[in-house]
């Protein structure tokens, strides 16, 4: 297909439904007999409509990445319905131009009492394709959706995650032009999820065009390159994916500050009015700092010479070693496991005063780098280190997702040198997990390294130590 | 956009709509009738067994004496038998049509399957239910020593004629079944006394004859049976006019049902 072509034209397209469907009838025979006249829907009933969708206009090439985004409600899976070809517009055109595959309701279009060979049977047929010349592709579908021996059984016996499993993998191998997904990619375990994100992103890079819902703005940006804002069935932004991301979470935020929040009685005094004191004229109040205090140790750390220096690439003897953590422990403790796929030669190494460390002081600067060698050309790289406690308590994240840092690197080694001013947690056991995504796909997931954080000379109560400054003002007139 | 602009673009569709349909129409009649005898040991037999009962009891009446209704040109078990199995085809597919947009919502909801694979899929299951039952009514003609096989070759041809027919009927109205579900039980509930009216139960005589001219379904039944004893149409203009009539609805019912499809369910 010609990448000038439009998979999906659509030109000002708007839906309505009957509110009077909540009542059981959801049309007048006059609605019915006006449309299949092709005469246009009486104007005096849009009062009695819901506009799910007004006025809007897009266009989807070969090879496009699309996010859509929208609050709860804002007309997206209507969107997406439509330009799957599953509903009508009710005003506008939309012109479709090749194979689409919807993947809404995963497994909903199952028929409970066919086994689960049977629906795929089925599913192939209604795509238009002869089943028997497609055997291959029915053990494809059979694999991936890793159901084993159920596959014979009836798809009423299945668990919800089976179905939903079924149905994606039904979706993703029919070879479609355009794939919609809508918030469909938490199907599964976790495996199972990055199986799916791995194929879809192999399927965005042979030229597969994806319209992608999600509020999930990190897989929003892992996969797609343009986005569309929808809010009350109106299309509000369509651009740059960073861009409308942003304009969206300003948008959000701010919505949420208008929210009156109800007053909590908490059961506290109120508070004591003190008694005016005299204001002399020529004598105003006033303030001097008394002390200051921080919890800043006083370090007159030894830095490395130069901050833009790796220890990685000026140490090519270092030896990385993965911590003695079990993969099972990884899988129930921090997140998943993922086995490295793709590249070789991964060097981590935790650094305090420049020096490699399996310790440092609470608020202590220190480093992180990390280096690998890909395999292949790796499109839309990102890597994630998470820090979590040794129990399991996921911490914070520091992607390279913030700011693409990784997204054009190929086949070139990677390199990369984490400075963290301070390290703001309790004394007690951590470790680092890291996140190797190809799109939103795992190419690894693994622990790398473990560290042990030491009190320094403040008491820290709770998990964070936050680094702050004390002021205590003392008033005299 | 116009009235005709609009018209236009659906002919356009139904035009698209119709490649993909023989395969997709073939699949989803397929598993249709799969589904319905899925959870039997009998399988598909129950399909034969319907008719065969119906047959089972009029010979038991004929043979017992209970039933002898004179001027017939055939024998009434055989009448009854082919008239009840011909109105009994037309019934089956107009029902299974007027409800195919309610029960197909789950499928027309996640697939993206264009409004004639539905169609031709309720075309190739009223066949289905016509082949189950040519059978039963050649057998019992054979049994009765009845049978022209030239006749019976006609009356196989144009036994799709009630098929057809039926789902004919019930697309028509099917979109007027998404207004409440009253239509599809009044049209259940006129319909199954209309068999007596039929002549496919007993001879239209005496005044009930009016309705050999103008129900169409009592048209169709008689001259499939008259098939049965000659190679001929005794009213050839009267049946030709039915089909022409059939066709023409068939192709207003497929646009209105084209329509109504992917707007409102």
């Amino acid at each position: 297909m010609s990448a000038n072509r439009s998979i999906v034209t659509a030109s000002h397209i708007g839906r309505s439904f009957p509110r009077r469907r909540q009542h059981n009838i959801s049309r007048d025979a006059g609605d019915i007999l006006r449309n299949i006249l092709c005469l246009p829907a009486k104007h005096d009933r849009d009062e009695e409509e819901f506009w799910a969708l007004k006025d809007v206009s897009i266009e989807i090439r070969p090879g496009d990445s699309i996010g859509v985004i929208g609050r709860n409600g804002s007309g997206k899976t209507t969107l997406m319905k439509m330009l799957s070809g599953l509903l009508t517009p009710t005003r506008g055109t939309i012109d479709i131009d090749g194979e689409i595959q919807a993947l809404i309701n995963l497994g909903a279009g199952f028929n409970q009492r066919l086994s689960g060979r049977e629906n795929i049977v089925n599913g192939i047929r209604l795509r238009g394709m002869n089943p028997r010349k497609h055997a291959d592709l029915i053990e494809k579908i059979i694999d991936f959706a890793e159901v084993g021996s159920f596959i014979d059984g009836p798809v009423e016996t299945y668990s919800s995650g089976m179905k939903s499993r079924l149905g994606f993998a039904l979706c993703i191998f029919l070879r479609p032009d355009l794939i919609v997904i809508d918030e469909a990619l938490s199907v599964g375990d976790l495996a199972f999820q990055n199986k799916c994100k791995l194929q879809l992103q192999a399927m965005k890079q042979n030229g597969v065009a994806m319209l992608l819902v999600s509020h999930s703005m990190t897989s929003i940006r892992q996969f797609c390159d343009r986005a569309l804002w929808i809010h009350n069935g109106e299309l509000l932004a369509d651009g740059p994916v960073d861009e409308v991301i942003a304009d969206y979470l300003q948008f959000i935020e701010q919505e949420s500050l208008k929210v009156d929040r109800p007053k909590l009685d908490l059961g506290l005094p109120e508070p004591v009015d003190l008694p005016q004191a005299e204001i002399i004229p020529g004598k105003p109040w006033s303030a001097r700092v008394d002390k200051r205090w921080t919890n800043r140790e006083s370090t007159d750390t030894k830095r490395i010479d130069d901050p833009d220096r790796s220890y990685l690439a000026d140490t090519p003897g270092y030896r990385w070693r993965r911590p003695a953590i079990s993969e099972s422990q990884v899988e129930e403790l921090y997140g998943g496991y993922v086995e490295p796929q793709d590249f070789e030669d991964f060097r981590a190494a935790f650094l305090v005063d420049g020096s490699p460390s399996d310790s440092v002081m609470v608020n202590q600067p220190c480093t992180i780098e990390y280096a690998f060698q890909p395999k292949r050309p790796i499109k839309d790289l990102n890597v994630s280190l998470v820090i979590h406690t040794k129990d399991g308590k996921r911490l914070s994240t520091i992607s390279t997702l913030n700011g693409d840092l990784l997204k054009h690197a190929g086949s070139d080694r990677v390199l990369c040198r984490v400075d963290m001013n301070d390290i703001p947690f309790a004394a007690g056991h951590y470790v680092v997990t890291i996140s190797v995504h190809e799109g939103s796909g795992y190419l690894w997931r693994d622990v790398i390294l473990e560290l042990k954080i030491l009190s320094n000379r403040f008491m820290v109560w709770n998990q964070i130590s936050m680094q702050y400054q004390y002021k205590v003002f003392r008033i005299r007139s | 956009m116009t009235i005709f602009s609009t018209a236009k673009q659906t002919l356009r569709d139904m035009h698209f709509g119709l490649r993909s349909a023989p395969g997709q129409g073939w699949g989803l009649a397929a598993r249709d009738i799969r589904i319905e005898y899925i959870h039997t040991k009998l399988g598909l037999f129950w399909a034969f067994i319907e008719p065969l009962a119906v047959a089972a009891v009029f010979i038991l009446l004929k043979n017992n004496g209970s039933l002898e209704i004179s001027g017939l040109t055939m024998p009434y078990s055989l009448f009854a038998v082919s008239g009840i199995l011909i109105w009994q085809t037309f019934f089956d597919s107009m029902m299974m049509s007027l409800n195919s947009l309610n029960r197909a919502s789950s499928l027309i909801g996640n697939y993206s399957v264009p409004p004639e694979s539905l169609i031709l899929a309720m075309i190739y299951r009223s066949l289905f239910l016509l082949a189950m039952r040519l059978p039963i009514i050649i057998g019992l003609a054979l049994a009765q020593g009845m049978l022209h096989w030239e006749g019976a070759l006609l009356f196989s041809l144009l036994y799709t004629i009630p098929a057809v027919g039926g789902v004919t009927v019930g697309i028509f109205l099917a979109p007027f079944t998404l207004v409440s579900g009253d239509l599809r039980l009044a049209v259940s509930v006129i319909a199954r006394p209309m068999l007596y009216l039929s002549g496919a139960v007993f001879p239209l005589t005496g005044r009930l004859s009016v309705f050999l001219h103008w129900n169409p379904i009592a048209i169709v039944i008689e001259e499939l049976r008259a098939c049965l004893l000659s190679p001929s149409i005794t009213h050839i203009l009267l049946l030709l006019q039915v089909s022409a009539g059939i066709v023409v609805l068939l192709l207003l019912s497929w646009f209105s049902y084209h329509r109504t499809m992917r707007t409102y369910v």
